[in-house]
């Protein structure tokens, strides 16, 4: 098979416009009639006319009787206008009905007709009318109501099934699909024909509606004991079909005591098995949640719109009593059932679908769209009788932008050309972290080819396309693994060689750029090794060398700037620049370093870490500018405050991270701001976009607070 | 503790490490040596020494080799890295060479003093950078032959990495300082053991042994 007709998109659009197509046909098959162009209705055993299209005849009139052309006698009953087949007392009435049907179809194709009716007043007339053909806007809403029901359902149930052909419980629910709207048309046709039809039309549709039906029913049970979990073999499953298959084939001969036991019992029959089978897939899937809550969903929908197809059309005149709607409204009920399904596929993954199953339904309507717009153009140009200029105008100025512009939209796509997507790669490449780089990468393929599926390839799977343009493998890129895509454009398109082509050049595009930041790092690296060593071994020694000068000439002040100073310098030198630091990480530094400074300068620590657990990466900017603001601070305290007790507040809330530092000392100096260490806190605060802020604590003391909202600390 | 090594090539440090060995231990007999060359000639004429302190960056090579050697030759020598960098990269190696606690010069001296007589009382120092660094060198337990953490010890590396003091740490987990000390202690020595196994089974799997 091509491949071109195996995606899904394609396919559903075939299909939804041979079901219009269909359709259309049964539409013109209900015009093949000549008719009376008058409205009859049954009431009280009574045939009353409901109206005269031409005003012939007075509406509530009663007619007793018709005669043909070659003089046959036909005295119309209330049963003649029965709208369906399938209620009979006995095989014996519905012979006669289907005789009765073919003789008043021949006296209305024989010519003119005179039709013998009584009005109000008790007064026989006789009135002469001759058939006509039919128009389409003779057939009732309640037939294109129907069809349009039945359309709809088919058009769900294939796009289920498309969207995974390859599972049974999917192709057994196409089925019901298809018998369904099987039975909806051949039912829409009986009721529609009109006052009657021929034996051998009659008995066609009669017998495929109770074949559609009957099979119906037997779909749905198979589905029931199919999904979600197998309770019968798939030969026993047919074995059921076969038993039901013989049902309506005893029905069709007449071979039952009567007909209420045929087809009608059949499909109560059905719906019981259906209510069984859920009740034990219910059992079966005690041990699945998931499978439970889809399966729940889907019983839902399906008993929903079956019962009250059954309670409000079938149950009623199973019971010799008036239905409470009629067949072709109550088929509107089975949309439920199809809806409930179509919106369940999401939230309970019904037949295993995804999200991305909608899109493909939104093409089709987008193409169907476009495709209604035309016909409208051409039907309103014809009824309208718009001058050819003026259409031609309009259409070339206004329909055929439109068109195009709707087209795009919902069907075509969009390339991006290669510089377009130049910045987005190199933010890729520079993205921060191997995940964001992963992440950023699968974004940009899905921008650019809309696949329905993205995963990571195996290792051995050669770049290019793939199942015949359904996949494309995109070649890894440095520490990037090769992906698999499949089903482009939403699953609309396949993947050209084009595509692929252009997939490689962004992976070469990407990995050059990779490579080109790993040298840049690496070159960063090095530089950062030399400066480190120099002042290894030089810096470091010699602020040894004060803070042991300083200690030894008794100066704790000086001792403890040269070991502040050191501690700058191992943070410079020792710290991976380019890594994100855990908070938490930070934190715990920050705590060994503030105890062993307090315990030196003989001031006790009071330390508070956030109340909650923190699982900020900060970056290394960042995570210096606050190591050494704290620092800083401790410093400040511990020089000046002449203090006994430090505390330090550590607080994260969803939008800032808050370290105070209070100590009980002697307060703020006259001019904080003039202090050079408080100015480079305001300079480091300020480069964080922080808050830094000065108190006076009761009785005596000071205290630092920095507020620093937590999108200046991460990357 | 009788005899003590200082390996150190500043003078100033050399003096100022001197001054802490004798606070914490009076009447110690020690040596201090500039090189890696100097240090090896002392030690290959005399017994080896209770206490060793070892800086890292030396003119002729890393302190870590020594840290081995001694560990290798006299297992009973205390092993103390003395450096003004005490982050993983640095001091990771030193204690998988099986160095027993590592000191900053830098400190305070009565700090200094009391780390080391910590140490000899065979309760080391832990950062909760070393924590974090242990938790991840054990965690993902890369060779069943190796020997593993205890899920205590590795409760205890979990606080420490937190930021937990070590009292605190003992709190928390409803033990004595003394055990928390012996902890740690382990730990140090399991990742030594580890070192020396890993090192083996490379040998091994080159075909060296």
């Amino acid at each position: 098979m091509n491949p071109r007709y195996r995606r899904p998109t394609f396919l559903l659009l075939l299909l939804w416009f041979a079901t219009l197509g269909l359709c259309a046909a049964a539409a013109w098959s209900a015009m093949q009639q000549s008719w009376l162009a008058l409205r009859l209705v049954a009431v009280d055993g009574k045939v009353l006319l409901a109206s005269d299209t031409q005003g012939r005849i007075p509406q509530g009139a009663e007619v007793l009787r018709l005669t043909g052309a070659d003089g046959t006698v036909f005295d119309l009953h209330a049963s003649d206008l029965l709208d369906n087949t399938d209620t009979f007392p006995s095989y014996a009435h519905k012979e006669e009905f289907f005789a009765r049907q073919d003789t008043l179809h021949a006296i209305q194709e024989s010519g003119t007709v005179h039709l013998t009716w009584r009005a109000a007043d008790g007064q026989a007339q006789t009135t002469a009318i001759t058939p006509q053909a039919r128009m389409l806007s003779s057939l009732s809403s309640m037939f294109w109501f129907t069809l349009a029901v039945a359309s709809l359902c088919l058009l769900i149930a294939c796009w289920v099934f498309l969207l995974r052909p390859q599972e049974r419980d999917t192709r057994i629910f196409a089925l019901t699909g298809l018998t369904l709207f099987a039975g909806c048309i051949t039912s829409a046709l009986l009721s529609e024909r009109a006052l009657a039809l021929d034996a051998w039309r009659l008995e066609l549709l009669d017998t495929g509606n109770a074949l559609a039906g009957i099979l119906f029913g037997a779909t749905l049970v198979m589905l029931f004991l199919s999904y979600p979990r197998q309770l019968l073999s798939p030969a026993r499953q047919l074995g059921l079909v076969a038993f039901y298959l013989l049902w309506w084939l005893l029905d069709q001969l007449h071979l039952l005591p009567n007909p209420d036991l045929g087809l009608m019992s059949a499909i109560l029959s059905q719906i019981l098995l259906m209510m069984v089978c859920g009740i034990v897939q219910w059992r079966r899937t005690a041990d699945a949640p998931l499978e439970r809550a889809a399966l729940r969903w889907f019983v839902l929908s399906v008993l929903l719109g079956c019962s009250l197809f059954a309670f409000t059309n079938m149950m009623p005149r199973l019971f010799g009593q008036p239905e409470l709607l009629i067949q072709g409204y109550a088929i509107g009920f089975f949309l439920i059932m199809y809806l409930g399904i179509a919106l369940g596929l999401r939230r309970y993954r019904l037949f295993d679908i995804d999200e991305w199953a909608y899109r493909v339904l939104l093409w089709v309507g987008g193409a169907t769209l476009v495709i209604a717009l035309d016909a409208l153009l051409i039907v309103a140009g014809l009824s309208l009788g718009v001058s050819f200029g003026v259409s031609l105008l309009l259409g070339g100025w206004l329909y055929f932008p439109l068109r195009q512009w709707l087209w795009q939209r919902m069907v075509m796509r969009h390339t991006p050309s290669f510089e377009s997507l130049l910045p987005e790669l190199s933010a890729v490449a520079f993205a921060p972290v191997p995940a964001a780089q992963q992440a950023g990468w699968e974004a940009l393929l899905r921008r650019i080819y809309e696949p329905l599926a993205l995963h990571t390839a195996e290792a051995d799977e050669v770049p290019g396309i793939g199942e015949d343009g359904l996949a494309m493998v995109v070649p890894g890129c440095g520490e990037l693994p090769p992906l698999r895509l499949r089903h482009a454009g939403h699953g609309a398109r396949l993947f050209s060689s084009r595509d692929a082509a252009f997939a490689a050049s962004l992976s070469q595009a990407l990995e050059r750029m990779l490579g080109g930041r790993q040298s840049f790092e690496a070159g960063a690296s090095q530089e950062r090794q030399r400066i480190y060593r120099d002042l290894h071994d030089d810096m470091g020694a010699k602020l040894l060398g004060l803070a042991i000068s300083a200690q030894r000439a008794n100066l704790p002040k000086e001792a403890d700037l040269a070991r502040s100073a050191l501690q700058d310098l191992r943070d410079v030198v020792s710290r991976d620049m380019h890594a994100p630091t855990p908070l938490a990480d930070l934190l715990a530094d920050w705590r060994m370093e503030a105890q062993q400074r307090a315990q030196a300068a003989g001031v006790s620590l009071d330390w508070r870490f956030p109340a909650q657990e923190c699982e900020l990466l900060l970056t290394p900017e960042a995570a210096l500018n606050l190591t050494r603001i704290l620092r800083e601070a401790i410093s400040n305290v511990l020089r000046h405050a002449q203090a006994g007790q430090l505390r330090i507040t550590t607080a994260l809330d969803e939008r800032h991270f808050t370290l105070s530092v209070e100590d009980d000392g002697i307060g703020l100096p006259a001019e904080p701001a003039a202090h050079r260490g408080m100015s480079s806190m305001q300079a480091r605060a300020a480069a964080l976009g922080a808050a830094l802020d000065w108190q006076a604590v009761q009785p005596h003391g000071c205290r630092v607070t920095l507020n620093v909202p937590l999108a200046a600390l991460t990357p | 503790m009788k005899t003590a090594l200082i390996l150190d090539d500043v003078a100033d440090s050399q003096a100022w490490l001197s001054q802490a060995l004798n606070t914490a231990f009076p009447g110690l007999a020690l040596h201090c040596t500039g090189s890696l060359a100097e240090a090896r000639a002392w030690l290959a004429a005399h017994a080896a020494p209770d206490i060793a302190l070892i800086d890292l960056g030396l003119p002729d090579g890393s302190g870590v080799e020594l840290i081995a050697e001694l560990n290798r030759r006299a297992p009973q020598t205390l092993c103390v890295v003395a450096s003004i960098f005490d982050d993983n990269e640095h001091l990771f190696p030193a204690l998988r060479a099986g160095a027993q606690g590592y000191l900053l010069k830098d400190q305070p001296l009565p700090q200094i003093v009391e780390l080391l007589k910590g140490i000899a009382a065979g309760s080391p120092p832990l950062s909760p950078a070393i924590a974090r660094k242990l938790l991840g060198h054990f965690q993902p337990a890369p060779q069943p032959e190796l020997e593993q953490l205890t899920e205590r010890e590795t409760e205890v590396l979990r606080y420490i990495a937190k930021g937990m003091t070590l009292p605190e740490t003992a709190r928390l987990l409803g033990i004595s300082a003394h055990t928390i000390s012996g902890y740690v202690k382990n730990i140090y020595r399991k990742l030594n053991i580890s070192s020396r196994a890993e090192a083996a089974m490379t040998a091994r799997n080159l075909g060296l042994i």
